[in-house]
């Protein structure tokens, strides 16, 4: 990661306390912050102090430490908050939502009827089409641990024998801006 | 545990893509998008708060090794990594689980949410709030280790009388 680029990251500065921001904890590795503008109240980002565009940037040690922070800070907001529910999410890259160029992991309150949308239905799926997904991920994900891949079988499908509503798909053009630029090249194939 | 379909799909090693001691991660039965990958902790949990803190770590790594792969081999554009604590949250299975859902340009999954304007005072209070309730966050549940198991040594044979002489204090 170019230093400037790591300079002129606002989370960078919100990380670091540079920027002030809603403080509700933070260690070495991270700084979680409320959103200035929630889905929900409560709603908080746990932040990277390390300039980190997207998850697979991660060192295991620190995506585990992330995880264990959410982790706790979702039990925080169910128990401290008296919600219903609190939702993990993570969007690495732009096609998934994402809308800053540094990695953020949101914790939000849930309550039932909320209008948040982090529950998509299933989508009704072909049975060869599953099994060839299934066969590269297989291979895909054994090849990160370095290990041979499974046996890939009859693939067990359980979806909903529902048609799709498909909904319109927003063409919504991307925002201007080289910094996600630069990330949308990185998840779409010019690998570092 | 035969009541949980997950722990039965564990059991089975159904749809499996990846397996360690303690997770297990499978081909979703039920995708939001074509490649959804749920990775869980074998020991069954009913929501991520009841997942020992070190099992999470790893469900997270794990999770995060995934999404590289699923950019990878299904040229997937994005991904996200959902957990949904609760039924208000989404979850509709009684069996925690880490959900890594592949994302292409303009596919239509609709995730997200209209961000809210929140006053200044109302975030101050929050904080507060928070802040009193995070102070035992950060401080992780470790792995306790195995008791090691000494193999018990064998029964001897009577001893030898030769034996015997060798082992006599002079």
């Amino acid at each position: 990661m170019p230093e400037d680029e790591e300079q002129q990251c606002v989370f960078c500065h919100i990380a670091s306390g540079k920027i002030p921001a809603k403080k509700v904890f933070e260690d070495d590795k991270v700084t979680a912050v409320l959103d200035i503008n929630p889905a929900a109240p409560g709603h908080i980002l746990v932040l990277t102090k390390e300039h980190v565009a997207i998850m697979p940037q991660m060192s295991d040690e620190l995506i585990a430490h992330v995880g264990m922070i959410a982790k706790q800070l979702g039990s925080t907001v169910l128990r401290g908050l008296n919600v219903e529910g609190a939702s993990i999410f993570v969007a690495n890259g732009m096609a998934a939502g994402q809308r800053a160029p540094h990695f953020m992991l949101h914790v939000i309150p849930r309550s039932a009827d909320d209008g948040i949308a982090l529950q998509p239905s299933d989508i009704k799926v072909d049975e060869k089409a599953m099994k060839d997904i299934w066969q590269k991920l297989a291979a895909g994900v054994a090849k990160q641990f370095g290990k041979e891949p499974p046996q890939v079988s009859k693939p067990i499908v359980e979806g909903k024998s529902q048609e799709k509503s498909a909904p319109k798909p927003e063409a919504k053009k991307p925002e201007k801006g080289s910094d996600l630029d630069s990330i949308t090249d990185f998840l779409t194939g010019g690998k570092k | 545990m035969s009541e949980c379909l997950f722990c039965g799909f564990i059991e089975k090693k159904a749809n499996m893509i990846f397996e360690d001691e303690k997770t297990f991660v499978m081909l979703s039965p039920q995708p939001f998008s074509p490649g959804h990958v749920v990775v869980m902790p074998k020991k069954h949990a009913p929501i991520l708060d009841a997942v020992p803190d070190f099992v999470v770590g790893d469900l997270f790594k794990i999770a995060n090794k995934v999404c590289v792969a699923v950019f990878e081999v299904l040229g997937a554009h994005g991904t996200n990594v959902l957990v949904q604590n609760g039924v208000a949250a989404g979850q509709k299975h009684n069996h925690a689980m880490v959900h890594v859902v592949p994302r292409m340009e303009n596919d239509g999954l609709q995730i997200g949410w209209e961000p809210k304007k929140a006053g200044e005072e109302d975030l101050s209070t929050m904080e507060l709030r928070l802040k009193e309730e995070t102070k035992s966050v950060g401080i992780f549940e470790s792995e306790k280790q195995k008791p090691i198991e000494i193999e018990k040594p064998k029964e001897r044979p009577a001893e030898d009388i030769r034996v015997k002489h060798i082992k006599r204090i002079p």
